[in-house]
């Protein structure tokens, strides 16, 4: 009787259980007060919202949706990439952790040289960089309530059971096709792209999962996968090796703060976007943007010209921290620096790209002790000057976002740099191709020089934004080189055009980056806004709206009445989801 | 011997069938916008049978003796900068290669692969310039979301046929290289 009663006692558990899975709502947009989860993909939002009808916490959400973005969107990360998480909790305590990927022990220019040129090996398995994003899960965890193996249930399911492919993945496989007929044949239809609507198993990174669940993570980096992944080098003359798996560690920091009109900004620092964030911000903090409007030229020529400084800074200057010893990114991030960068904006004219890398690039080092901008150029320092051209980034990436109902809140972007990555891949995921992301041959002082160990210097800026203390907003972008534009643009959206974050992010967006010559911007800009630009010697470069090009933010809002507003990405057809049953779980 | 001077007969036979499916380049692709989606149909005939001739840049005098022009239609701005023309010159140089493919007597089937995503202002672009040229269309389902190709064929004789996938082109392929004598 007692067996019976223990039997049906579990028969009950799993049945809640079960249910309250099922118990999300999933939208493009959607509101609650009880969680939010907004991904790239609507499945992998579910997946995190189902972690938090589960009673895990933001973070256990995050770890979920990682996992699962991974089996739904393999395109643009998954346990071959890397990223950066910062996270703000209830508590208080602010996190980032970054995992970023390093180049491997034998990636070096001596052996580069012999492989060719940094783009003829981007594309091979010579182009990985360590995966950092089991590590960075692993390092999570320290934040999270809920084992592993709970948290990596969906993703496995989603690659067991399959899913449906949407437009996105359909259209970002049929860009990668060739690639892919070479480096993953496996990997397609039958020989072609997968099509919208077909439904997409993947048993292998099922397995992998399995293996990541019962093992742990070390089974990645010191188990049998790295095992699997430094025999797949070794028969494919890539570089790295086990050796540099066991080596791989992801690190806990705290983010770097800044401000933007009285909002409090937390992003992750050096090598990655967050500092230009804030650079830029600063710039923009002093000119009455709320004045204008999204579509005013005045209003994009002021916010192109701001991102061209800070991209020219953030290229001649930043890197990562722990193999670079000169990295003045406190000087780069100070209010007294943006005052000198400011006076480089001429409202009238466009900045003439044959002088961006000389006489436009600055140096933030004598602000790095709080120097005022009145000092440092009383003693009229010269410019200095950076080698080598600006390289493109390729659009990929994933970002997501989490506020639970305590509200600590998770902005996380993971990648595995180009779309497809190298296209190689490996226990069922694709291997990154950061390598790219070096400087193709050395060049004297820069912070990006291949070196092994070193973690390269990307884009990414997973953000949160308070203010007295309030949780605002939690944003970020995939984009590649339109990460810091699209999310600079949508807090501008917010603070200053007085936007909702639907709005913000539907909105059309433009380019500023100095990678780019012109500006590059979505088709609805009103055509005398883009005559006026122009006019004042902007090159323009038009592209569709909307157009995946500019990112895929998928952000949450937080109202003054701790109304959670959760938007999917229009550009990517991503989607939020809210727990329903949340407080069974209490 | 009876044995033998049968595979003989037998193999030539074959040899005959096959080279008149294969090796006789009946058909001439091109991109028109530079995307690589050309390359897919050049699979797609590869699984039927047929041997196309991919050229990305094809002129006017690049026309042999083919009797089919198959133009894949889908800007790239990536394409189109890697094949170091721009827009504008695409479409002149899709002019002239039609104007010279009919002069010929060829046929000329456009084809839309990308679906919805393949769509887009540049794409639209060459897709109203490429759907007057052709003497077929096969789209992609997704790539006529808007309705935009069916209102280019509307108070036509231009016969539309559709697939669900790329892999599934290969349906209305065979019928219309079947109709042209190819198949």
């Amino acid at each position: 009787m007692k067996r019976s009663i223990s039997w049906l006692l579990i028969a009950i558990f799993w049945f809640v259980a079960v249910s309250a899975a099922q118990a999300v709502t999933v939208a493009s947009t959607l509101q609650s007060k009880k969680g939010m989860v907004t991904a790239a993909n609507p499945l992998a939002a579910q997946a995190g919202a189902e972690i938090l009808e589960r009673g895990g916490n933001a973070v256990d959400a995050a770890i979920a949706v990682g996992f699962a973005i991974g089996v739904v969107a393999p395109y643009a990360s998954g346990l071959g990439g890397e990223g950066y998480m910062v996270a703000v909790m209830a508590d208080g305590r602010e996190i980032a952790i970054d995992f970023r990927s390093t180049a491997p022990a034998l990636a070096t220019y001596e052996n580069l040289d012999k492989a060719g040129k940094l783009w003829d090996v981007k594309y091979t398995p010579k182009g990985y960089c360590v995966a950092g994003m089991p590590a960075g899960v692993a390092r999570a965890l320290e934040f999270a309530n809920l084992p592993l193996k709970e948290l990596l249930a969906p993703a496995i399911r989603l690659a067991e059971e399959g899913f449906e492919i949407n437009e996105t993945f359909a259209k970002v496989n049929m860009d990668a096709w060739e690639i892919l007929t070479k480096n993953a044949p496996g990997f397609l239809d039958d020989g072609m792209p997968w099509a919208a609507g077909a439904t997409f198993r993947n048993p292998a990174l099922a397995k992998t999962l399995k293996i990541i669940a019962e093992k742990g993570i070390d089974a990645f980096y010191n188990g049998e996968l790295a095992d699997n992944l430094d025999r797949f080098m070794q028969e494919n003359d890539g570089w790295a090796r086990k050796s540099d798996l066991q080596a791989y560690r992801a690190l806990v920091k705290t983010p770097i703060k800044g401000s933007y009109r009285g909002y409090e900004l937390s992003v992750p620092g050096s090598p990655v976007g967050g500092p230009r964030i804030l650079a830029t911000l600063n710039i923009l903090e002093h000119f009455n943007l709320a004045m204008m409007d999204w579509d005013d030229p005045l209003a994009i020529h002021i916010m192109q010209e701001a991102m061209i400084l800070t991209s020219l800074d953030q290229r001649r200057w930043l890197g990562d921290p722990a193999t670079n010893p000169y990295i003045p990114e406190r000087g780069y991030v100070s209010k007294e620096y943006a005052r000198q960068r400011m006076m480089q904006i001429d409202l009238s004219r466009a900045s003439d790209p044959a002088l961006w890398y000389t006489e436009l690039v600055g140096d933030p080092g004598p602000y790095n002790k709080g120097e005022s901008y009145i000092d440092v150029m009383l003693e009229a320092r010269q410019a200095a000057s950076i080698e080598g051209a600006a390289s493109e980034v390729p659009p990929s990436t994933t970002h997501f976002s989490v506020v639970d109902k305590a509200g600590n809140a998770v902005a996380w972007t993971q990648t595995i740099s180009a779309f497809f990555g190298t296209g190689n891949m490996v226990d069922g995921y694709f291997l990154n191709n950061e390598l790219g992301n070096f400087k193709s041959k050395p060049v004297k002082d820069s912070p990006i020089n291949l070196e092994p160990g070193r973690r390269p210097r990307t884009t990414i800026a997973p953000l949160i934004v308070r203010k007295d203390g309030k949780l605002r907003w939690v944003i970020g972008s995939p984009g590649g080189g339109r990460i810091g534009s699209t999310v600079i643009e949508i807090l501008v959206n917010l603070v200053d055009f007085d936007m909702d974050l639907e709005e913000a992010i539907r909105t059309p967006k433009f380019s500023g980056y100095d990678a780019y010559k012109a500006i590059h911007l979505e088709d609805d800009f009103p055509p005398k806004t883009v005559q006026f630009l122009e006019s004042l010697g902007h090159e323009v470069k038009r592209y569709s709206y909307p157009d995946l090009y500019f990112g895929g933010p998928n952000a949450i809002a937080v109202g003054d009445d701790g109304v959670l507003t959760g938007v999917g990405s229009v550009r990517r057809l991503g989607g939020a989801a809210a727990p329903e049953k949340r407080k069974w779980f209490r | 011997m009876k044995n033998y001077m049968f595979r003989m007969i037998l193999g030539c036979a074959l040899f005959a069938i096959f080279s008149s499916v294969s090796l006789a380049a009946e058909v001439v692709l091109t991109p028109f916008g530079q995307s690589p989606d050309a390359m897919m149909v050049k699979v797609v005939l590869k699984k039927l049978g047929v041997d196309g001739r991919l050229e990305k840049v094809l002129q006017a005098d690049g026309l042999q003796d083919e009797k089919v022009l198959i133009t894949v239609v889908a800007g790239s701005s990536k394409g189109l900068g890697e094949a170091g023309i721009d827009k504008d010159a695409e479409i002149i140089r899709m002019q002239e290669l039609v104007t010279a493919a009919k002069a010929k007597g060829m046929k000329v089937l456009v084809m839309h692969i990308g679906g919805k995503g393949r769509r887009g202002t540049l794409t639209d672009m060459f897709i109203v310039e490429a759907v007057p040229m052709a003497d077929k269309l096969i789209v992609v389902e997704g790539g006529d979301y808007d309705g935009l190709f069916s209102e280019l064929v509307k108070g036509t004789d231009l016969e539309m046929l559709t697939a669900e996938s790329v892999r599934g082109t290969t349906e209305p392929l065979q019928i219309v290289l079947t109709e042209w004598g190819i198949l």
